[in-house]
């Protein structure tokens, strides 16, 4: 059995496949891609940022 | 004291560069053997003032740096390794999966009609001549992107008959010296021409023993001058470029086989018979190459002779399909993180 990758749409939404030419093919080809451990660092790390404009916000 | 080419030492990065100025690192790099002596040494583009009028004469009178120009031909035996690499930059969209060491390389063509980048990841190359001290050429040639590659499998018992050829092209951007250490020459796995699985339209080629040359290619037309745009940048007095993006893209797969009783391509042109396409190359069950053409038709076919016997050369024409896109590469082999 293969492994499976995450993969996430043009659109934001994420799921979970096997990494086969047949599963992978229809995703890469309109957009898709893989959900990386750098990705996520990224995302965490923009959504503390946004947690922390707020709060200077806040005490302004 | 005379400079003999194979004192060269030459070294590709395996993880793409964070954007097309940033050089990468010297952990990034490999140390690779090649078979043809060109090195991606920069070169200055000049023009002088011959054709400006006011200066009472028409010849010139001075040259003006304009633009640094960089990139290069890689000629290699194909290895499970480079083949990786090809497709990772040459495609540009990966998905990694598996691990050491059998890491498994998803590739296929960006689309930015989908929301793909209509840029191709950047890699840094170094050419080296005695470098250390006062070297001979030091130079980590930046922002580089593959144009094309071509993967051409021979009939014949030696590494020639199974190599691939990438020919890319840099920003202009470079380091002098190139203040990397390449490591040891990379220990490469050699996917031999004898290893070879390939069918067409339901055809098993390596069955019917007809197959003599195969050659399967892609080629990324990258729109070069449409890089030097204004803000683009300088080094040195001279313009670099800002971006590479792609043009047309364009799949080739073409092969020559010995005739048959009857030749099944002759009917498959004349009938435009839709199909599938595989071919795979495979050193062992961790490092191998396997290419997809998910829709494909005969686009020529052409009688010749070879060593006396008849055969006929085939090109197939790779067409796009609506699901699966116009093809996928899956690369197999021992390096981790290879375009990441």
């Amino acid at each position: 059995m293969s492994e499976r990758v995450q993969m996430r749409a043009p659109w934001g939404e994420v799921i979970e496949v096997e990494a086969t030419v047949e599963a992978l093919s229809p995703l890469m080809a309109h957009g898709w891609h893989q959900v990386t451990e750098k990705e996520d660092i990224d995302n965490a790390n923009q959504d503390a940022g946004a947690a922390i404009r707020s709060g200077v916000q806040e005490a302004n | 004291m005379p400079i003999r080419m194979q004192e060269q030492q030459f070294g590709l990065a395996f993880r793409k560069q964070t954007n097309i100025a940033t050089a990468n690192t010297e952990a990034q790099m490999w140390r690779l053997r090649k078979t043809n002596a060109q090195l991606p040494i920069p070169t200055l583009q000049t023009e002088s003032d011959a054709a400006e009028y006011g200066k009472g004469h028409p010849y010139a009178e001075q040259v003006f740096l304009t633009a640094w120009r960089s990139g290069g031909t890689l000629e290699k035996y194909l290895s499970a390794e480079i083949a990786a690499w090809a497709m990772a930059f040459g495609l540009g969209k990966v998905v990694k999966s598996g691990t050491s060491p059998n890491f498994t390389y998803t590739c296929t063509p960006l689309n930015p009609t989908a929301g793909d980048p209509d840029e191709l990841p950047y890699f840094t190359a170094v050419a080296q001549i005695r470098p250390g001290g006062t070297p001979a050429a030091d130079y980590a040639v930046i922002g580089c992107a593959v144009n094309s590659w071509q993967i051409t499998l021979g009939s014949g018992p030696s590494r020639e008959n199974s190599k691939i050829t990438i020919e890319y092209v840099g920003s202009g951007r470079f380091n002098q010296p190139s203040g990397i250490t390449l490591p040891t020459t990379l220990t490469e796995k050699f996917l031999s021409n004898g290893s070879l699985t390939f069918s067409a339209h339901g055809t098993d080629y390596i069955a019917t023993r007809r197959l003599l040359t195969l050659e399967a290619g892609w080629q990324n037309n990258l729109m070069v001058d449409q890089g030097y745009y204004p803000g683009s940048g300088s080094q040195n007095g001279a313009a670099v470029s800002g971006r590479i993006l792609f043009g047309v893209q364009a799949a080739t797969l073409k092969f020559r086989a010995m005739m048959d009783q009857p030749t099944p391509e002759i009917q498959r042109l004349q009938n435009q018979t839709e199909g599938t396409a595989t071919l795979t190359l495979t050193y062992d069950v961790n490092n191998s190459l396997s290419i997809t053409y998910h829709r494909a038709v005969v686009r020529s076919i052409e009688f010749t002779e070879a060593d006396g016997f008849a055969v006929v050369d085939c090109e197939i024409e790779p067409l796009y399909h609506s699901t699966n896109g116009i093809l996928t590469a899956v690369a197999k082999c021992n390096v981790d993180n290879i375009g990441a």
